[in-house]
């Protein structure tokens, strides 16, 4: 793998794919065990960058910013996003977390609250950060069975591009 | 420890190398070897690293191995401290000796060099009653599955980290790369797409 700049197109495209599709499922995920169904929505903040820019130059942040117009009206004036605040629901655990960048970076982690005492601490928390960890390498499995298939130009990039402009 | 408690902001590695036999002696004398020192001068103004335990940044105590590892996980602390110098105060202090300077050597101007001298013990003053600015950044080790967590996201500071780790442990880090999440024929498939544009072709300009 060449690193860095091959992914950075295509972890904008993952955002923007992860956004597309928890609006078009109702953001309900299905998938094999062990994790099964999970629930995956776009939180409270969304921030995008210009194509030959690194930095992010719109931010949208506050209640449900994707819903609004302005969020639509970036990825439709060519605007890539760059970090993508995500809320995650499994059984009875609920995770938030920011993607970043090309590495895909986890920022501010939310995990849910552990029951442990003080020694046993550190284990929910881990246990807490790899299963978020599977469920967004399941995520962008499931993106990359997608983006690599002939059915990524043919349909998916049209409907994405039909949901950019309102579509649906 | 924003690890044990509170949002989590980290950067995540892949360890390179072979965990020896016996590592959690040989990681102890390790972390000991590269523990945060305090330097001999208080006017030291050059950045100090080392390595704490988790819960306290004056803590440099390693040999109890149940203090840092906790299988499969070490957990300490990147330690990093600069003096940053209050530049209205070398400055005002700065002038204000010159000018003592001045009256009593009778010149309207002091010399560059009795400027840069009383700069300098203006600063070394100043350093030594500086606190330090103190980075404190967290570490989780999944010693066995070979990942680790940095709780920093600032090239700097990673930059820094690295070094601090392959000297202390002998070992390379590189930072996981989302493609690495994948099946191998899935991600080197991935690697050789281009970039999609979204919109639509009419509204291309």
């Amino acid at each position: 793998m060449s690193g860095e700049a091959v992914l950075e197109h295509v972890a904008c495209e993952f955002l923007a794919w992860v956004w597309y599709e928890s609006e078009r499922t109702g953001g309900r995920f299905e998938w094999d065990e062990p994790l099964g169904m999970v629930d995956i929505w776009v939180d409270e903040r969304l921030a995008f960058r210009d194509t030959s820019d690194d930095r992010p130059r719109a931010v949208l942040t506050g209640e449900n910013p994707s819903q609004t117009l302005e969020a639509r009206a970036a990825l439709a004036g060519g605007k890539l996003l760059r970090e993508l605040q995500l809320g995650i629901r499994r059984e009875e655990r609920e995770y938030s977390v920011t993607l970043k960048g090309a590495l895909l970076d986890f920022g501010g982690v939310k995990l849910p609250p552990g029951d442990a005492e003080e020694d046993g601490l550190l284990y929910d928390r881990m246990f807490f950060y790899e299963e978020l960890h599977l469920i967004l390498r399941t995520l962008l499995t499931q993106f990359a069975e997608t983006r690599t298939s002939d059915d990524w130009s043919t349909t998916t990039r049209e409907a994405i591009s039909a949901w950019i402009a309102g579509g649906d | 420890m924003a690890i044990i408690k509170g949002p989590m902001t980290v950067r995540r590695y892949r360890v390179r190398g072979e965990i020896p036999e016996g590592f959690r002696l040989m990681y102890s004398d390790a972390l000991a070897a590269h523990a945060f020192r305090e330097p001999h001068s208080t006017s030291h103004r050059e950045e100090v690293v080392g390595w704490v335990e988790g819960a306290n940044m004056l803590d440099t105590n390693f040999e109890d191995i149940n203090r840092w590892f906790w299988e499969p996980y070490a957990l300490f602390t990147l330690r990093m401290d600069k003096k940053v110098l209050p530049a209205k105060w070398v400055r005002a202090m700065r002038d204000q000796r010159v000018a003592e300077w001045c009256e009593n050597n009778g010149q309207r101007i002091a010399p560059g060099a009795v400027r840069r001298d009383i700069k300098d013990a203006v600063e070394t003053a100043l350093l030594a009653k500086t606190l330090p600015r103190v980075q404190l950044t967290e570490v989780c080790w999944n010693v066995d599955e070979g990942w680790l967590l940095f709780h920093s996201q600032s090239v700097r500071l990673n930059d820094v980290f690295r070094k601090r780790f392959h000297a202390t442990f002998g070992m390379e880090l590189h930072a996981e790369h989302p493609l690495e999440w994948l099946p191998e024929d899935l991600a080197t498939a991935l690697e050789g797409v281009g970039a999609t544009d979204f919109r639509r072709r009419d509204d291309v300009g």
